[in-house]
C-alpha cells in the first residue's frame, strides 16, 4: 500500500517517470521496512505471534500515517500503458498485460538471489536454523534487515504496478496480504512452484465461483482453503517440513 | 505473608465492585454510561479470550463467536419472538455449540497455525452472514433489535429498557461482566486451570502424565466462546443494530491489543487493558483519526519494552525473564501430537 | 544389589518391531522380552534407535511392523495417554518440563490421572474438592520428599539446576503411577556425586515393585544397578545379557566402533 502511495506521489502528483516512481517508492519502502525490522520486530525474533501481533498493530500505524498525509478519499494513477490486447480469445488491457513480464522478471532475480548469491544462501541458511547458521558467522541482523527490505521493495513494487489498475485507498493492504497468505500457505512456504500452483487454483477458484455463485462465496472457499490446508498439509501441497 | 496479600486483594475487589455499582450516582449522562457500559462488555470478551491465552493458543476467532452470539441473541428475540433473559443464556449456549464447529478441525494446529486456522474458519463464518441476507441481513447486518424486556420487580415499579436511559444497560452489562469474571475466575483456580496451565507450558509433558490434552483444549475453547457469546448477546440488544463488519479481524487485534498491553499472566491484566483504552481513546476524542496509530504504537513500545503488559510489572515472585513471557505468549513449539 | 530372584513373568513384549521415517529404517527387526521387576538396560552407539523404541513403546510414535503386548494386552500404536492409563510412562532425554510451574505444582499434575477432584467441585470450591485437594497436595509432596526434591518446593522449574530438573522429570514420570518406567539417559550430564542420588533413586523406584528400563551412556554407572542389558546397534539388537556378560561381548565392543566397552 505504501508503494502504491509512493507511486502515486510521485509519478502521479510529481509527474517523475513511471518506472522512476516504483523505483523510487521501493527506495523509500525498504528505508521504512529495515527500520521497522531493527526496532520493532529484532525483539520478536523467534516468536511468532507476538510477530504477528506487532505487526497488526504497525499496520495501523501505517495507514493512519497514510490517512494523515493524503486523506482517505481514493486516489488513482493514470495508465501508463494504453490500449488493449485480445488473448486467447479474451480482452486485457495492456496495462494488466505488462504486469507479467515486469513482475515475472522481478520474481525470477529474487529467486536467482535466493539460489546463487552469498546472501541468499544466508538466508535460507537462517530459514532453517538460526542458531546454526549464527556458528558459521551469518550476521543474523544484516539478514533479518536484508529480508525485511527485499520483502519491503518486492511489496512496494507490487503496489506501484498496481497503482495504475486499481483504485488506492489507505485500506489496501491487507486484504491483497490475505490473498498472498493464502497462496503462500496453500503452495508451501518452502517451494516457489508451489506458491505458483497455489496462485493459479486461487485464480480460477475465484473466478468460478465468483461467476457461478458470487464474489462473497469465492472469499468463503478461500477461507475455508487456508483453514483445510492448514489443518491437513500445513506445509502446503508442494512444500516440505521446515 | 500469603494471607495478608490475599485478603488486601478481596478488599479491593470488594471496593471496585462496589464503586462501580455506585457510579451512575455520579453521573448518569449518557455520554459516560456508554463508556462504561462499552468498557464492561469488551472486559467480558478480554477476560474470555485471555482464559483462552491461558492455556497457550491465541485464538482469532473469537470475535466473530461474539459476532454469533449476537446474531443469535438478535434472532431468537426477533425471529422467534423469545425473551431477552431467555435468549442470553440460549445465544451463549448455542455460540459454545458453533465454536465446537469451528474450533474442531483447528485443534490439530498449534501457536501461529493455530491462530490463523482460526482466523480462517472464523472468518468463513461471518462471511456467511454477510453472503446469506436470510436469516443474517447481509453486509448491512440486523437493525431494530429489540431492547430486553422489562424486569418487573414485585410492589415497585418495573426496570424499563429503552432510548431513555442508558443506566438499566449499565447494571446489565455491570452485571453480567461480574458474573462472568467470577466464573472465569473461579475456573481458572480450579483443576481446568491448572490443567490449562499444563497444556500451555508443555504439551508434550501434559500427554505424559495423562492428560487428554486435545480434549481439554476443546473444552477451553468451548467455555471462551460461551462468555464471547453473552457479551455479543448483550452488545446487540443494547445497541439494537449488529452488521458483519462490527466484528471483523480489526476489532480482534484490537481485543489482543488489551489483553497483551494488559498483561495475559494476571487475571486482572484484560481489566486494566480494557479501562485503559477506552478511556485513551475518549482522551484523543479530538484526534480520533489517530487512535488506531496511538493503539498500534502502544503495542509495539508494549511488546518490545515490557512483553508482559501493566500487570506482569508488578510480579515480583519470580524471575520472570522477557523470554519466559514470550515463549509463554507462542505457547510451547514441540513437535507432540496435538491429540 | 542385583536381586537373585527375577521373575520370569515378562510384562513387556516386543516382538519384530520396525520403525522407518521415510526411507530411514530407525528401528529393525527388534525383539525382546522385559521381565516383571527388573531394572533393563539398553544401551547401544548414537543413532542405534533407544529413544526411538521409547518413543514407539509409549505411542508417541506408531511402528510400521511389528506388536508390543504389555501385561498380555496388546498396546502396539495405542495412543499417549492410552499407554499411560495402562500402566508406562516414561522420562524424556532433553528435559522436557513446565518451565513457569513451580515443583510442588508439577507434582500435583502429574497426579491428574489418580485425582478425583470433580470439576463442579473445584469449580465452586466446596469443601469435599478442596479436601481432595489437600489430599492430592499430600500426594504431590509425599512424591516431592521421595525423588528428595523438598527444598526446591516453590521453584519454577526453569530455575532448577540440572540435576534437580532431572529428578522432577522422573518424579513427574511416577506420577500416573506407572507398574513399567521407561528413562532416556536420566544420568547424562550429570556429576558423579548427583549420578549416584539418581542411580539411589532407580533403585527404589524398582524396590516398589516398578519395572524400570533405562537407556544410558553412562555404561560403568548403568552396570551398578540393571539386571540384564540389551545393546542395539542401528536399530537392531545385538546382545542380550547380563552385565558381565555385555561387557565382554565383542560385537558390542565392535559397535562402539573398535574403542574398549567404557567400564
Amino acid at each position: 500500500m505504501i508503494g502504491a502511495y509512493g507511486t502515486w506521489l510521485f509519478f502521479q502528483i510529481l509527474g517523475i517517470n513511471y518506472f522512476i516512481s516504483i523505483v523510487l517508492s521501493m527506495i523509500f519502502v525498504t528505508i521504512v521496512a529495515v527500520l521497522m525490522e531493527r526496532i520493532f520486530f529484532k525483539p520478536m525474533r523467534g516468536y511468532h505471534i507476538p510477530s504477528f501481533i506487532m505487526s497488526t498493530g504497525l499496520i495501523f500505524v501505517l495507514q493512519v500515517s497514510i490517512i494523515s498525509l493524503f486523506g482517505v478519499k481514493d486516489k488513482s494513477v493514470d495508465s501508463v500503458f494504453n490500449g488493449l490486447v485480445k488473448v486467447g480469445g479474451v480482452v486485457i488491457s495492456m496495462e494488466r498485460l505488462m504486469i507479467i513480464p515486469i513482475s515475472s522478471v522481478l520474481i525470477v532475480s529474487f529467486y536467482i538471489f535466493l539460489l546463487r548469491s552469498r546472501a541468499g544462501r544466508a538466508m535460507r541458511a537462517v530459514m532453517q536454523n538460526p542458531d546454526a547458521a549464527a556458528l558459521v558467522g551469518v550476521d543474523i541482523d544484516k539478514i533479518c534487515s536484508l529480508g525485511m527490505g527485499i520483502g519491503g521493495a518486492l511489496a512496494a513494487a507490487a503496489g506501484g504496478l498496481m497503482a495504475p489498475i486499481f483504485v488506492l485507498n489507505p485500506y489496501l493492504g491487507p486484504p491483497l496480504v490475505w490473498e498472498g497468505f493464502i497462496v503462500v500457505c496453500l503452495g508451501g512456504r518452502t517451494s516457489l512452484p508451489g506458491t505458483l500452483l497455489a496462485a493459479f487454483i486461487m485464480g480460477y477458484l475465484r473466478s468460478f465461483v465468483s461467476t457461478l455463485v458470487d464474489p462473497i462465496a469465492a472469499q468463503i472457499c478461500e477461507a475455508a482453503l487456508l483453514g483445510i490446508i492448514l489443518v491437513f498439509k500445513p506445509q502446503g501441497l508442494l512444500g516440505h517440513e521446515g | 505473608m500469603k494471607d495478608r496479600n490475599l485478603r488486601t486483594k478481596c478488599i479491593g475487589v470488594l471496593a471496585a465492585t462496589v464503586i462501580s455499582f455506585l457510579i451512575p450516582g455520579f453521573t448518569q449522562s449518557p455520554y459516560w454510561m456508554h463508556i462504561f457500559i462499552n468498557i464492561w462488555i469488551s472486559i467480558i470478551v478480554t477476560a474470555s479470550l485471555r482464559f483462552i491465552i491461558n492455556m497457550g493458543e491465541w485464538s482469532f476467532a473469537h470475535v466473530p463467536l461474539m459476532g454469533m452470539g449476537a446474531y443469535t441473541s438478535a434472532l431468537l428475540v426477533m425471529k422467534l419472538g423469545l425473551s431477552f433473559w431467555l435468549a442470553l443464556p440460549l445465544a451463549a449456549l448455542i455460540t459454545a455449540v458453533i465454536s465446537i464447529v469451528i474450533y474442531l478441525p483447528c485443534l490439530p494446529t498449534t501457536g501461529t497455525f493455530f491462530f490463523f486456522s482460526s482466523y480462517a474458519f472464523g472468518e468463513v463464518m461471518r462471511l456467511c452472514w454477510i453472503k446469506f441476507k436470510d436469516p443474517f441481513g447481509g453486509p448491512a447486518g440486523l437493525i431494530l433489535i429489540p431492547p430486553p424486556n422489562p424486569i418487573h420487580i414485585p410492589g415497585f415499579s418495573s426496570i424499563k429498557f429503552g432510548y431513555l436511559s442508558k443506566i438499566p444497560y449499565y447494571y446489565l452489562s455491570l452485571v453480567c461482566m461480574l458474573f462472568s469474571l467470577f466464573l472465569l475466575y473461579r475456573l481458572e483456580k480450579s483443576r481446568l486451570g491448572s490443567i490449562a496451565e499444563a497444556i500451555r507450558e508443555s504439551n508434550l509433558l501434559s500427554q505424559f502424565v495423562g492428560i487428554k490434552v486435545w480434549r481439554y483444549k476443546m473444552v477451553i475453547l468451548v467455555i471462551g466462546s460461551a462468555f464471547a457469546g453473552i457479551a455479543g448477546s448483550i452488545y446487540a440488544h443494547y445497541t439494537t443494530l449488529i452488521m458483519p463488519v462490527d466484528f471483523y479481524w480489526g476489532l480482534g487485534v484490537y481485543i489482543i491489543i488489551y489483553a497483551t498491553v494488559g498483561g495475559t499472566r494476571h487475571f486482572a491484566g484484560p481489566i486494566v487493558g480494557v479501562i485503559l483504552f477506552v478511556f485513551l481513546r475518549e482522551l484523543l476524542r479530538p484526534i480520533v483519526m489517530y487512535v488506531p496509530l496511538v493503539y498500534g504504537l502502544i503495542l509495539a513500545i508494549t511488546l518490545t519494552f515490557m512483553p508482559e503488559g501493566l500487570t506482569g510489572l508488578t510480579e515480583k515472585f519470580f524471575d520472570r525473564s522477557k523470554k519466559g513471557e514470550l515463549a509463554k505468549a507462542e505457547g510451547t513449539n514441540e513437535d507432540a501430537t496435538a491429540f | 544389589m542385583k536381586t537373585q530372584l527375577l521373575s520370569n513373568n515378562p510384562i513387556l513384549e516386543i516382538r519384530n518391531i520396525e520403525k522407518r521415517f521415510g526411507g530411514l529404517t530407525v528401528l529393525n527387526d527388534l525383539s525382546f522380552n522385559v521381565c516383571q521387576g527388573e531394572i533393563l538396560g539398553i544401551i547401544g552407539p548414537n543413532g542405534a534407535g533407544k529413544t526411538t523404541l521409547f518413543d514407539v513403546i509409549t505411542g508417541r510414535y506408531k511402528p510400521t511392523a511389528g506388536t508390543i503386548f504389555f501385561k498380555g494386552k496388546d498396546i502396539t500404536g495405542l495412543k499417549p495417554h492410552k499407554v499411560i492409563e495402562a500402566g508406562i510412562s516414561r522420562s524424556f532425554q532433553l528435559e522436557v518440563l513446565f518451565p513457569n510451574l513451580s515443583v510442588l505444582q508439577h507434582l500435583i499434575i502429574a497426579y491428574h490421572l489418580h485425582t478425583e477432584v470433580s470439576f463442579l467441585g473445584s469449580l465452586f470450591g466446596t469443601s469435599r474438592s478442596r479436601k481432595k485437594a489437600k489430599a492430592t497436595e499430600a500426594k504431590a509432596i509425599e512424591l516431592m520428599n521421595f525423588v528428595g526434591l523438598e527444598d526446591q518446593r516453590d521453584k519454577p522449574a526453569s530455575n532448577l539446576s540440572h540435576g534437580y530438573q532431572r529428578s522432577l522429570g522422573i518424579a513427574m514420570a511416577l506420577g500416573p503411577k506407572p507398574e513399567l518406567l521407561l528413562l532416556d539417559e536420566p544420568l547424562s550430564a550429570l556429576s558423579p556425586k548427583r549420578a549416584t542420588v539418581i542411580l539411589d533413586l532407580i533403585r527404589k523406584i524398582r524396590d516398589k515393585g516398578v519395572t524400570v528400563m533405562v537407556i544410558e551412556h553412562n555404561m560403568g554407572a548403568l552396570f551398578r544397578i540393571c539386571d540384564r542389558v540389551i545393546v542395539l546397534s542401528v536399530g537392531r539388537k545385538i546382545a542380550e545379557g547380563l552385565p558381565d556378560e555385555i561387557k565382554i561381548n565383542q560385537e558390542v565392543i565392535k559397535a562402539y566402533l573398535g574403542g574398549a566397552v567404557d567400564v
